[in-house]
């Protein structure tokens, strides 16, 4: 059975319409930096309930890498447990640090920094043996800290392979959620200055609240940025697949306002957070969620920063 | 001596062996780096139960070249435990990045669960395997450059984007019983874009356009209107001295839209595929296969649409250059097309599809009347099945497929296959 003339045309319409609408649905994504299956982001806040974030915020890529170094992990499997170890590998933190820092500066308060990295990882300390393992999240600043929800801690980077090509992911990817607690098989340890998000009486795992004062003393053990780098200036550009020294570029994103700071030696957030917050810890108290204690040494810790 | 030697040494390279697997925990197929490397082994293996229904309109009614088994004739049924579409697959691969240069290997091949030919297998008749994917890649932010056997470019995304390539779809006589694989939707809307010895050039996405273009080891023509004993027959590579000094190649550009994030992403196609035919045989003239198609996909809240049709001169059908000359060596006309919706049911992730297409082979000047000719018309198959991921790896298949080939005098053949299986991934 030949497929008639009405049949060709309706498939050449077809083909059309795909042609037509499908710019319709380009995403609007903001691509920060790309290479390979690795990716920095901007995307909206996952939950449109989310108070916004302080976002636009200036600060480094040192001062993000010094955050990042500070992120420590242990595996929960018994077999596999081994001392705290680093969640990301140098190379994660340098591409992060440089992306993250680009992606703080171009955000808006309603937009998180997505990010999905391979780094190769050590079976077990001082094994020779490497594997490629994908850690992934959102990351945005609020109330003085930086966020970070993990949907993925190293967990194995696979590709499919379906008749040869190997372009989907194994595993689907996961940014981590505000509202959906990712499960890990390690366990994301808490230090002086990073604790893990409280809500309804417990801590989540996958959420990690850190502050910007704790990696002051790790900053000093990093080499010294160029004087230009030292602000990551708002800039648009495109995104583009690069095996080269990254050089974050941002599309699609014009900071709406001017950029707060993390200094490098103090952070001055604005005075609506610290009303914001004292008003939150006062709401916890009254519903009893934490205690006097916790509830005065909170309030003394967020005066201190005034 | 040897043995003494293996003797010695095997109790010690074992012992290093499972140490270092101890000591290192070792993960099994996980992407591993080996020094600058990023090394994998990845593939599948599948295996179907498949019930096959064969009739000729006629009994000894010849459909040549028809895919739905009964095209030679005969009336018969068929229970196998075979591979579907998919070969089962043990692949490596292996890439790396210095000064900006990527470069990687592909080495794939594919062991067959069942016997290596049609029909009744018995003791001793091992499994079939082939050997398709051998090459090498390299390139940067310009682009990548493929050098070796890989998957041809018309075609591709037609056969990547069939919902059978899980399953099995036709079986036809020709892999009844055994064989590789079966045929899916090859022959049955899309030409197969079969794996060939080439150069190519994938471009870097520009923001979401992208383009590939391949330089490709000549072909000769297939006769296989001839095997099926009907009245038609095709000029086949030794009717047809073929010179090759002569080359393919093929393209495809290509726009795809949307990404992880978007509610709604899809990709629009457009390919071609040309190869000089030149011979050297008295009376038979050059001539030149040439195809062209189109193509696109849209998925959005779990539903996924597909629309593909190519047409052809001199291309043939269901393998390229299969019967594409009539007897006299003039080239003859085909086109296909195929169309598919499948939606993934949210949560559960079963996957449940539909589709119907068909591939059509018109007569040469040289083929006489249609009338008297049993050279296939067109075969077409309607498809549904059900794809259910029990874990991220193993997926349950069921799947019904009806195919009907029909001849230019208008005798049919019609195919019921039901299939049942399992795809493992890896």
């Amino acid at each position: 059975m030949q497929p008639g003339p009405a049949t060709r045309s309706w498939l050449a319409s077809l083909a059309f319409a795909f042609c037509c609408l499908s710019p319709a649905f380009a995403a609007s994504d903001a691509t920060i930096w790309k290479r390979g299956d690795q990716i920095v982001q901007l995307a909206p806040q996952d939950d449109a309930s989310a108070l916004p974030n302080d976002h636009p915020v200036s600060t480094t890529p040192n001062e993000i890498g010094a955050i990042l170094e500070m992120l420590r992990m242990r595996f929960l499997d018994d077999d596999t447990e081994t001392a705290p170890a680093s969640v990301f590998t140098p190379e994660e933190i340098d591409n992060l640090g440089k992306a993250i820092a680009a992606g703080l500066g171009h955000a808006t308060p309603n937009q998180d920094i997505l990010f999905h990295v391979i780094g190769a990882h050590r079976t077990s300390p001082g094994a020779w043996l490497k594997r490629n393992r994908v850690s992934a999240g959102r990351v945005f600043f609020r109330d003085g800290h930086l966020n970070i929800i993990f949907g993925q801690v190293q967990t194995p980077y696979r590709k499919k392979n379906l008749y040869g090509q190997t372009d989907e992911d194994f595993y689907p990817r996961n940014y981590g959620s505000r509202a959906a607690v990712a499960e890990h098989d390690v366990v994301l340890l808490a230090a002086d200055g990073v604790r893990p998000y409280e809500a309804n009486g417990g801590v989540r795992n996958d959420w990690m609240v850190i502050s910007p004062h704790a990696a002051t003393p790790a900053l000093a053990d990093r080499e010294p940025e160029p004087q230009s780098a030292a602000i990551i200036a708002p800039a648009a550009g495109v995104s583009r697949n690069s095996s080269e020294p990254m050089e974050p570029m941002v599309e699609k994103s014009t900071p709406r306002d001017a950029p707060s700071e993390i200094s490098r030696d103090r952070v001055t957030p604005p005075a609506t957070n610290i009303e914001r917050r004292l008003e939150e810890l006062k709401r916890l108290r009254e519903r009893e969620l934490i205690s006097e204690e916790v509830y005065q040494a909170r309030m003394k810790e967020i005066l201190q920063e005034l | 001596m040897l043995s003494k030697r293996l003797r010695n040494w095997l109790p010690a390279l074992t012992g290093i062996i499972a140490l270092t697997m101890t000591s290192a925990n070792v993960y099994a197929f996980e992407s591993m780096k080996m020094g600058n490397w990023d090394v994998d082994i990845s593939g599948n293996i599948n295996g179907f139960f498949t019930s096959i229904d064969c009739k000729p309109n006629v009994v000894g009614e010849v459909v040549s070249s028809g895919l739905a088994c009964g095209s030679f004739g005969s009336d018969y049924r068929s229970g196998n435990v075979q591979t579907g579409l998919l070969p089962s697959w043990f692949g490596f691969h292996a890439k790396q990045e210095t000064m900006g240069l990527i470069t990687e290997i592909n080495i794939g091949f594919q062991p067959g669960i069942d016997g290596g030919s049609g029909g009744i297998d018995t003791g001793l008749s091992l499994n079939s395997e082939n050997l398709r994917q051998v090459n090498l890649k390299f390139g940067s932010d310009w682009g990548m450059i493929t050098v070796g056997r890989d998957l041809g470019i018309f075609g591709s995304d037609a056969i990547l984007s069939d919902m059978t390539l899980l399953g099995v779809g036709t079986v036809s006589d020709l892999a009844v019983g055994g064989g590789n694989t079966t045929l899916g939707r090859i022959g049955v809307g899309y030409l197969y874009a079969d794996w060939k010895a080439q150069i190519q050039y994938a471009s870097p996405d520009f923001s979401g356009f992208s383009f590939n273009v391949a330089l490709v080891d000549p072909w000769g023509l297939v006769d296989l209107a001839d095997a099926y004993g009907g009245t038609a027959s095709s000029t086949g590579a030794s009717d047809f001295d073929q010179k090759f000094d002569t080359y393919g190649f093929e393209g495809k550009a290509v726009y795809s839209w949307g990404g992880e994030n978007a509610t709604t992403s899809g990709k629009v196609w457009a390919g071609f595929i040309t190869q000089s035919l030149e011979s050297d045989t008295p009376g038979l003239s050059s001539e030149d296969a040439t195809g062209i198609e189109v193509g696109g996909k849209v998925a959005f809240s779990g539903l996924e649409l597909v629309g593909y049709y190519y047409s052809g001169d001199g291309i043939g059908t269901t393998g390229f250059l299969f019967d594409a000359m009539d007897p006299g060596g003039a080239t003859r006309d085909s086109d296909g097309y195929y169309v598919q919706a499948t939606y993934k049911f949210p949560e559960v992730g079963t996957k449940l599809g539909v589709s119907f297409g068909g591939s059509n082979l018109d007569l040469g000047p040289n083929d006489g009347l249609a009338v008297n000719s049993t050279l296939l018309e067109t075969n077409e198959s309607f498809v549904i099945g059900v794809y259910h991921p029990l874990t991220q790896s193993l997926n349950l298949v069921l799947e019904y497929t009806a195919t009907e080939a029909t001849a230019h005098n208008g005798n049919k053949a019609e195919e019921s296959t039901i299939a049942l299986g399992a795809i493992l991934f890896y």
